[in-house]
């Protein structure tokens, strides 16, 4: 405790003592307000960072995942459609059988009582003639009519 | 002390403790955290390489892509050969689990695939990983594998893939297609020849798989494509070749063939060969298969003479005769002599020659088939004859060194080339040999040396197709999955052997052969057929006399013959009938395949007049109309009538609509509803056509001719209806005629 000296009534000094502990105090509330005002920053970022780190970490596992998946379909619907080919190719190969020439002929002639053409049912036509082709154009009207016909008119092919 | 004092000590004191505890805490988490980092720095940065390369191991698998065996197609692009995915079911003994389970697996795999139920007990005690069960296993049998696998929990069961050939069409063009082993490498026909192309490249797949097998992203993860197989197109034509099978199988049956029968069908100016044949033969999906009077007859034999006698026999079967049995040819070489002597001027159609009956060559007698001699003829005529004397001279005035040359030239000293496996190559004469007289006379009427199917056929197209020896050849061109041709087959002919002049003589020669010769039972209504028959001794094979007993018969046929397209060869190896004829036996067989492919071939037929006035035609249905509309509707289309009964309406028609007659022909229309007249068939066995025809329609019959056109040298060799028979009045009788060439030509 200070000691009283001389007149203390206006002894500034003692009040400027006091002046400075409070002062004093208050730095130190500005002081740790900051500090932890720092820090609440600081734990922020850092939760921020682990947090971006994570959903990184979690879309490159998911990313994998998705591709072991797609990879597995895509084998799956491979190996489906080698089996239906297949299928197709041994349907194809029983219904040829089926269409046997040999076959054909035993149903036509003893099952549906069919015979073989008569040659006189034949006709043969002697074309003597070349092969023409027609080809028609419609007529298209308006300017693009009129550059037909001058055209036309100069035996160029349009 | 004051209160505020003791805060700040307090607060001071709370620091000091949290800084220790921080202090302690990350000392802690440094201990546990750093060991972990630097064991993972070691193994993913130090050590990478080294547990890379393990999981590499451990995860990649391996495996080949076996490529797809092209498909093997006719030339209209139908499929003959296909290759499709199958199973292989086989059994890992080592995780056989017990006794009971193996009981289990004999008995559910010997019933789901028809295996023998021991055997299969018998490898699921095995010592080893892998016993194979049955191959190339079909869907449905997989799946059932499958099921029963999954039910009874049997990890020892595994399936794996494998490749199946399939042949939809059985056995046909069984020679040409041949089939795959069990590894599916080609055996025999083209499947052996083309193996390489048809194989293909394999593939190669590296991939990672987890511990489930399926497959997982790698980054070092190869896919090399395979190369399929070729697809190969033939020059078989389907049709054609059905028509072929189906007659030369009939007539290996009718005349009960010992040694088997051939025939093949060639375009004669590209060498293309549309059919190839030959019966009995094989089905391509069991090649290994045994007939039932086969087997029969093996039924006591046991062990290596079991074995070796199967062995013979899918040995013979198999045999492609067309290109791996030689053959005395016999009288179709006249063919070639002919246009050997026309072409070096030593003889012309007009030349005379007289045949007693023989030759005698040097003090060697050497006689003709017909003993009694054709007397006085030009050598055309000894052609139509086939007249050994006549071309034992023509041979002779050609002489050693042409005839050589020639034989040479017309490639029959020589494989043809072409693209089948086993071809075999001609038992010709040496130069010393044909320098003797015998030798050459006898050589110059197709005896003493042999040739294959193949060389002949060859030879008498260069003779008829303006005289280009031509390359015979199976296989037109390999396309790939998507019909691109990737490479086709030359056809450019090898030389020019004959003038085109020559060449057409001898075709306008063998024209005549079929129409007033020997050939005869080849003619076919409104078709220029050329030919030449051919019945030829097994001068190799004799009994205890001496004598020949066994023969090979004949005959070469081409069309159109005023400018030859096609050329057929049918040839029977031993035939046992009482006659022993080419002109019997295997002309009517070329004309039944002429008549069923030259229509579709696109040839058209050329009637003369009097074919035209002979033509069959359908009868009409009359039944229902009134008796004068009948008449009429009758006597328009050509035929003749006879009424029954007194009605006014026609109830009944004997024949009935669809019945195919010659004009002319009688049509007995019934108005009653009485019962239609039945009637005793004659015999017309041994008559001539007009004979038969008037016997049958005397007795109230018509007849239907096969064979001949109203020839006076032919005579009926078979009736539909047999002597004695009760017919209808009307029915029509189908009479078969042959021209008489009886004897060795």
């Amino acid at each position: 405790m200070a000691q009283r000296q001389g007149s203390a009534a206006y002894d500034f000094k003692t009040f400027e003592a006091k002046t400075n502990q409070k002062a004093r105090a208050e730095i130190v509330n500005i002081a740790e307000r900051q500090r932890k005002k720092n820090l609440k920053k600081t734990s922020v970022s850092i939760l921020l960072a682990c947090t971006v780190f994570i959903a990184i970490f979690a879309a490159n596992v998911f990313g994998y995942i998705q591709l072991t998946e797609t990879t597995s379909e895509i084998s799956k619907a491979t190996s489906q459609l080698e089996t239906l080919q297949n299928e197709y190719k041994s349907l194809e190969i029983s219904y040829a059988s089926m269409v046997d020439l040999r076959n054909v002929e035993q149903l036509a002639i003893y099952n549906f009582g069919m015979s073989k053409l008569d040659k006189n049912q034949v006709e043969y036509i002697a074309l003597n003639e070349k092969d023409k082709v027609e080809h028609l154009e419609s007529e298209r009207g308006g300017i693009l009519g009129f550059v037909d016909d001058i055209l036309d008119l100069l035996n160029i092919s349009h | 002390m004051s209160g505020s004092a003791n805060k700040n000590l307090k607060a001071t004191v709370n620091k000091r403790t949290r800084k220790r505890m921080l202090v302690i805490f990350v000392i802690f988490i440094l201990l546990g955290v750093v060991p972990v980092f630097i064991n993972l720095f070691y193994v993913q940065i130090v050590k990478h390489d080294f547990y890379l390369g393990k999981a590499t191991t451990q995860q990649m698998r391996n495996a080949t892509i076996t490529p797809a065996r092209g498909t093997i197609y006719d030339r209209n692009m139908k499929k003959l050969a296909v290759s499709a995915t199958v199973e292989t079911v086989y059994i890992n003994p080592s995780s056989v689990e017990s006794d009971e389970q193996a009981e289990l697996i004999a008995d559910g795999l010997s019933d789901i695939l028809g295996v023998d139920r021991e055997t299969v007990l018998e490898k699921t005690k095995k010592k080893n990983y892998y016993e194979i069960i049955k191959r190339k296993v079909e869907k449905e049998e997989a799946d059932r594998v499958r099921e029963f696998k999954v039910e009874h929990k049997l990890k020892a069961i595994e399936l794996v893939e494998d490749t199946k050939r399939y042949y939809p069409y059985g056995n046909f063009a069984s020679s040409v297609i041949g089939f795959v082993g069990t590894d599916n490498y080609g055996l025999q026909g083209v499947e052996a020849y083309y193996d390489e192309e048809l194989q293909g490249l394999p593939g190669k797949i590296t991939s990672a798989k987890n511990a489930s097998g399926t497959a997982m992203p790698l980054e070092y993860e190869q896919y090399i494509d395979p190369e399929n197989g070729k697809n190969l197109v033939l020059t078989i034509d389907e049709v054609v070749q059905h028509y072929v099978e189906k007659h030369l199988e009939n007539a290996v049956i009718e005349h009960n063939v010992q040694q088997r029968g051939a025939a093949i069908v060639m375009n004669v100016k590209t060498g293309e060969i549309l059919a190839l044949a030959n019966k009995p033969d094989y089905d391509l999906n069991d090649p290994f298969a045994l007939t039932d009077e086969f087997e029969l007859s093996i039924e006591s034999l046991e062990g290596d003479e079991y074995n070796a006698a199967v062995s013979e026999y899918l040995n013979q079967i198999w045999r492609n005769k067309v290109v791996s049995d030689t053959y005395e040819p016999g009288s179709v070489f006249k063919t070639v002599t002919a246009a050997i002597g026309l072409e070096e001027k030593k003889v012309s159609l007009d030349s005379t020659f007289y045949c007693p009956g023989y030759y005698m060559v040097g003090k060697t007698r050497v006689g003709c088939w017909k003993h009694a001699g054709h007397g006085s003829e030009t050598f055309l005529k000894g052609l139509e004859n086939s007249c050994n004397p006549v071309f034992m001279q023509v041979g002779l005035s050609i002489g050693t060194d042409l005839f050589y040359k020639y034989f040479d030239a017309f490639g029959l000293r020589e494989k043809t080339g072409i693209d089948l496996p086993g071809e075999a190559e001609g038992i010709p004469h040496t130069y010393e040999n044909l320098s003797n007289p015998i030798s050459l006379a006898t050589s110059s009427f197709g005896q003493t040396f042999k040739v294959t199917p193949i060389q002949m056929l060859t030879a008498v197209a260069a003779v008829t197709n303006g005289g280009y020896l031509v390359q015979p050849h199976v296989a037109k061109e390999f396309v790939d999955d998507n019909g691109v041709v990737i490479q086709s087959v030359d056809t450019t002919p090898k030389r020019q052997v004959i003038s085109a002049e020559t060449s057409a003589t001898v075709a306008n020669m063998m024209e005549q052969v079929v129409s007033s010769g020997t050939g005869g039972n080849a003619y076919l209504q409104g078709y220029r057929i050329g030919g030449k028959t051919a019945t030829s001794e097994k001068t190799d094979q004799r009994d205890e006399n001496g004598q020949v007993t066994k023969y090979s018969v004949s005959f070469v046929g081409i069309a159109p013959a005023d400018d030859p397209m096609y050329a057929i060869l049918v040839m029977l190896d031993e035939p046992n009938t009482s006659v022993t004829s080419g002109g019997q036996l295997v002309a009517p067989v070329v004309r039944n395949i002429f008549n069923d492919i030259l229509p579709y071939l696109g040839v058209v037929p050329q009637y003369t007049p009097e074919e035209l006035a002979n033509l069959e035609i359908s009868v009409p249905n009359v039944i229902g109309s009134d008796v004068k509309t009948a008449k009429t509707e009758l006597s328009n289309a050509g035929f003749t009538y006879r009424i029954e009964g007194e009605g006014q309406t026609v109830v009944d028609q004997v024949p009935k609509t669809g019945e195919r007659l010659s004009k002319g022909s009688s049509i007995i229309l019934y108005t009653a509803e009485s019962a239609t007249s039945s009637l005793i068939v004659p015999d017309v066995i041994g008559c001539t056509p007009a004979e038969a025809k008037e016997r049958l329609e005397a007795a109230g019959f018509n007849i239907k001719e096969i064979g001949t056109l109203g020839e006076t040298d032919c005579f009926a060799v078979k009736q539909s209806l047999a002597h004695g028979t009760a017919a209808a009045a009307g029915t029509v009788v189908e009479v078969t005629f042959l021209k008489d060439t009886h004897g060795a030509e």
